[in-house]
């Protein structure tokens, strides 16, 4: 981190800051393998992990084998399946508009978080990170709406976004008017609204990572920022920025895969619509599962979501090989 | 330290009460323990203090145990895919059931039904949903039909009269909509995907039971232009702003909203089942001095006629080690006094049996009136088909989803009825259509 930024400094011996030399390393000794070690080694640490390990095959492993499985059969959810090869991913791809909709939406919604709360989360990361009195309240008070359970945010916003006892409503009544609008009711506006409560509900967990990050960034790199003679903005995207480089990007990836798994607020606010307009893939999923008892089909759309992720993680790990420092 | 007088006196308390608990933790154990799960919720509570409270003292042999579950309906479908779940099973809609059916999870119930003489207790087109390929695997619970409910007092207010026709609802709300009251307070907020009431009732009641029937066996049609004409009817209306102002607010307004305004006079009038009641939202504890009543869904016609459907099944697990007790508990719940019961104390609607008028001794006139006209209406076959009981799985859930589309003018009503005929026959042809007891 710190010899890229530093290196274009004049003035300053980088090889001050590195901690060691590999060559100063002492050569490899050969120590007996004994049972002591055996134990100490492998044993030992195995039994510790094994009980969760197996709890992670049975509750994790197995059902998404089957998955895999169910997801070239056509099978109801209940008894039998019966297997139909490449049917079910041939509905998705050449078939189904609504998967398609859907899976628009998940990038919609992807977009926007990958943009709007990291823009917030990191101003307000910030500005509190210069905060000397009074800096754990306002963390609390911007993190409290993380821990409020989905299903009263989503009632507190179905409330605030109604177009009759809402905020716009109540704008309304004081003379300023065009916001009483059915946020929620409208295919234009649906989906982000519904983004909008998930963002209150979720910024500020954001924020709280980029603040821990950020108070990892050695202050003397802020002191010879200011010597140089850089302003606010500079000094973010000079030395915060790059501190904290490695968290945005794993957030920015969690985020990528999060936007596939989508459900709870579409479904608390709008159940996918009206219209099917702020319908998600986790949506269509539990759609096919449970209402229209495809879910033979729902488990190959699953795995698509699946795919979907797993080209993240590969681009993520990908990038960090080639040397992206991520 | 103690007394003999003490000692002996000790002793005798502690004999007596072991000789009262004894046998009845013996008589307890010897009873066959069955299990049922319900909603945690207060209708839960009730149907467990009514219903099964009362069988577990009734019987001799048989104890049902309840446990109350958050989300019945999810925990039940996990546990049924695990091969677990409790003996008596309740199912949220017959579609379900005769899924739950044909993957042979349910222990079939021919037998009983002869056992118990359920074929003469239940009425006949509600006990066939259970049905598949001829064996009985759920027995239908919660009647239901669709009415109108309104605002009575608002109504003799301003001199309006029921409607006989579809024709002079439309008149009505017009004058409705022109004295500055909101015609139908309908919202769906909660439940975008409950939308399809609407058209299920404007169908039923344009087109008629028998031209339903047809349909619903595929002898005519749903691109019919009878059903076109029903749809365009429904959609004018919504257009005009004759539902709760517009889509915006019948898409965003909450079922508790849309019953108080219509208990306000706000609006006129309200849509939905006879599962809802009103009293809430009327009268001085709701702040308002109105009154409120229920006419039917007028027919083009002006024959009185009612959209017939369950709402709920019960069947019993085919895993359970004791499915005839479980049938004893079953064929209690569904006798005329325990419903009876359980419609006076938890407002649940009744089963589809066969019941004396004095079942609703203790019920509001008004809702009791409801199973009257609806019982006299269906006798003479002027019956509809709900939508949530007799379409195909998926086509029911289209239902749903596309008619938000047409509302919203983002799909065509002849689109809408098209979707509806390739889902029809698709189900047709995989032999997924819900049994349909000849007219």
């Amino acid at each position: 981190m710190t010899r890229d930024v530093l290196s274009s400094k004049e003035g300053v011996d980088t090889h001050e800051v590195v901690p060691f030399v590999k060559d100063d390393l002492p050569p490899k000794v050969a120590i007996p393998w004994s049972r002591y070690r055996f134990m100490q080694k492998v044993v030992i640490p195995w039994a510790f992990i094994l009980p969760i390990l197996l709890l992670h095959a049975l509750v994790v492993l197995l059902p998404a084998i089957q998955g895999v499985y169910y997801s070239f059969t056509e099978w109801s959810g209940f008894g039998a399946a019966e297997f139909i090869g490449l049917e079910n991913f041939r509905r998705i791809f050449f078939e189904d508009t609504d998967y398609g909709r859907a899976l628009g939406n998940n990038l919609l919604w992807m977009v926007f978080f990958m943009t709007v709360p990291f823009a917030m989360a990191l101003f307000a990361a910030s500005l509190l990170s210069r905060v000397k009195t009074g800096g754990l309240i306002y963390r609390m008070l911007l993190f409290l709406p993380y821990v409020i359970p989905s299903v009263v945010v989503a009632s507190i916003w179905r409330y605030l976004l109604s177009p009759r006892f809402g905020i716009g409503a109540q704008l309304s009544n004081i003379g300023i008017q065009g916001l009483d609008v059915a946020f929620l009711g409208r295919t234009d506006t649906a989906l982000l609204s519904i983004a909008f409560a998930d963002n209150w509900h979720f910024w500020g967990f954001l924020m709280v990572l980029f603040l821990t990050a950020m108070q990892a960034i050695p202050t003397d790199l802020y002191d010879a920022a200011k010597v140089d003679g850089a302003n606010r903005w500079q000094e973010f995207w000079n030395v915060t920025l790059p501190g904290i480089r490695p968290t945005v990007f794993f957030m920015l990836m969690m985020v990528m895969i999060w936007s596939f798994l989508v459900f709870e607020y579409v479904w608390l606010l709008t159940q996918g619509g009206p219209g099917g307009s702020s319908e998600v893939l986790g949506v269509v999923i539990f759609k096919n599962a449970f209402r229209r008892f495809d879910a033979g089909y729902a488990a190959a759309q699953g795995l698509t979501i699946s795919f979907f992720a797993s080209i993240i993680v590969l681009l993520y790990v990908y990038l960090r090989k080639r040397g992206w420092d991520i | 330290m103690f007394s003999r007088n003490r000692v002996t006196f000790m002793v005798g308390l502690v004999s007596v009460l072991l000789l009262l608990i004894i046998p009845a933790s013996i008589s307890a154990q010897d009873k066959v323990q069955v299990t049922v799960w319900l909603n945690d919720d207060d209708l839960g509570q009730c149907v467990k203090d009514t219903i099964t409270d009362g069988f577990n003292a009734f019987s001799e042999t048989t104890e049902v145990n309840v446990e109350l579950q958050p989300n019945v309906d999810d925990t039940l479908r996990t546990a049924l895919a695990g091969g677990a779940g409790p003996d008596i099973i309740p199912v949220d809609s017959p579609s379900s059931g005769q899924e739950l059916g044909r993957a042979g999870l349910l222990v079939p119930l021919n037998g009983y039904v002869t056992q118990y003489g359920w074929d003469e207790r239940f009425v006949p087109w509600a006990l066939e949903l259970g049905r598949v390929e001829g064996e009985l695997y759920t027995l239908p619970d919660s009647l239901e039909t669709l009415v109108i409910w309104y605002n009575k007092t608002l109504f003799d207010d301003n001199g309006w009269e029921v409607p006989a026709t579809l024709a002079d609802l439309v008149t009505l709300s017009q004058t409705i909509a022109d004295a500055g009251v909101v015609p139908f307070s309908n919202g769906f907020g909660e439940c975008l995907n409950c939308m399809g009431s609407l058209p299920g009732a404007f169908i039923n009641h344009y087109a008629g039971g028998e031209v339903m029937y047809q349909a619903l066996t595929g002898e005519i049609p749903w691109t019919d232009p009878v059903f076109l004409e029903a749809i365009i009817l429904l959609n004018d209306m919504v257009q005009n702003g004759w539902f709760n102002g517009g889509t915006d607010r019948l898409f965003t307004d909450s079922f508790n909203t849309a019953h108080v305004t219509l208990g306000s006079g706000e609006a006129a009038m309200y849509l939905d089942g006879s599962w809802f009641n009103p009293d809430y939202v009327f009268g001085e504890d709701a702040g308002n001095t109105n009154d409120y009543d229920w006419f039917p869904i007028p027919t083009q016609d002006g024959e009185e006629m009612y959209v017939t459907g369950v709402g709920a099944a019960w069947g019993i697990n085919v895993t359970s080690e004791h499915p005839d007790e479980a049938a004893e508990y079953l064929d209690w719940a569904f006798s005329a006094d325990a419903q009876a019961e359980r419609f006076n104390n938890c407002n649940f609607a009744l089963a589809p049996i066969r019941i004396s008028e004095d079942a609703f001794a203790q019920a509001d006139p008004r809702t009791a009136r409801i199973y009257a006209a609806y019982g006299e209406a269906a006798a003479n076959g002027n019956y509809g088909y709900a939508n949530w009981a007799f379409f195909p799985a998926e086509m029911g859930t289209a239902f749903d989803e596309d008619i938000q589309e047409v509302f919203l003018g983002s799909m065509t009503p002849e689109d809408f009825l098209s979707h509806m005929q390739e889902l029809f026959t698709a189900a047709q042809a995989d032999g997924l259509l819900p049994p349909l007891p000849a007219r």
